[in-house]
């Protein structure tokens, strides 16, 4: 679970927010790389220390996650059907959602703070 | 970039904003987007307008080809119109814009460029405009547009250049 703490004094977007990080954890994403995702993506936008202990994903995914942070119009056709062939096409969309919540997870935070 | 398809697509009756083709593969995810979106949109303190600038201001950073073209009738029914969008632009502090529009775009920008920087006049600012409880709001709304709309782009669901007329369409779960 990662919804941003700033949300909890508007119960009714916590409580929904909450229900869509849920909904990628029931997804048949592996839990190891959705813990990997929301655990890189605070380390890469400045909100946690770098943290050697999460064992990281096949090397194509993981290109794919950062180059997603980094600027997504640079993901190629190539990597993306790469990490397609790797995860399958539904596990392929649960993964980006989950790239794109993780960010804004770190990004709310940091507003916040 | 993309302009094709990069994962199948499913026929997913019951979504909104053109995202049941691809969260089709998981209703539960779809469905839970549905309602946060709808209530985002529908059951908060903040105007549509304000909403839609954030949002307007958001495609064009983020350069979400489709979030650009897309308009919402509840927040261009309350005036926000292609002349007052067309200003939400990278001058915009130079334009007639409604200052407080400008308020916002700043927000926006500093969540996007380095929110652990934000000059907190510019936090100050919207909390002025939109109370507390409205600037969480603001920031969930900006939260989804931006996980969103880099969603569009990397599932290669943008329209081709120029081949997207802006369209609008009625704002998720107000029908």
């Amino acid at each position: 679970m990662a919804t941003p703490y700033a949300f909890a004094s508007r119960s009714d977007l916590f409580d929904r927010w909450s229900r869509l990080e849920s909904a990628i954890d029931d997804t048949d994403l592996d839990p190891v790389l959705i813990t990997w995702c929301r655990v890189r993506a605070r380390v890469l936008f400045g909100a946690s220390p770098p943290q050697s202990s999460i064992e990281p994903p096949a090397p194509d995914i993981e290109e794919f996650a950062e180059q997603f942070w980094m600027d997504a119009h640079g993901i190629s056709d190539a990597l993306a059907e790469r990490v397609r062939l790797l995860l399958g096409d539904g596990p392929t969309v649960a993964l980006v959602v989950l790239l794109g919540l993780s960010e804004v997870d770190v990004r709310t935070e940091l507003m916040f703070a | 970039m993309s302009t094709d398809p990069r994962v199948a697509l499913i026929d997913y009756a019951g979504g909104v904003a053109g995202t049941d083709n691809f969260l089709g593969h998981y209703p539960q995810l779809l469905r839970a987007f549905d309602d946060l979106y709808a209530t985002v949109w529908n059951d908060g303190e903040v105007d549509h307008a304000t909403k839609e600038v954030a949002r307007m201001r958001n495609a064009r950073k983020t350069e979400c080809g489709y979030c650009s073209q897309v308009r919402f009738s509840v927040a261009r029914a309350e005036g926000l119109s292609e002349d007052v969008v067309s200003l939400i632009s990278d001058e915009f502090d130079e334009t007639e814009l409604d200052p407080r529009y400008k308020d916002i775009i700043r927000w926006v920008d500093a969540y996007l460029l380095d929110p652990s920087k934000v000059d907190p006049r510019v936090r100050a600012d919207v909390k002025a405009h939109l109370g507390a409880g409205g600037e969480v709001e603001l920031a969930c709304a900006l939260a989804i547009f931006r996980a969103f709309g880099k969603t569009l782009i990397t599932l290669g669901l943008e329209p081709k250049p120029g081949a997207m007329p802006v369209a609008i369409y009625a704002t998720p779960g107000s029908a």
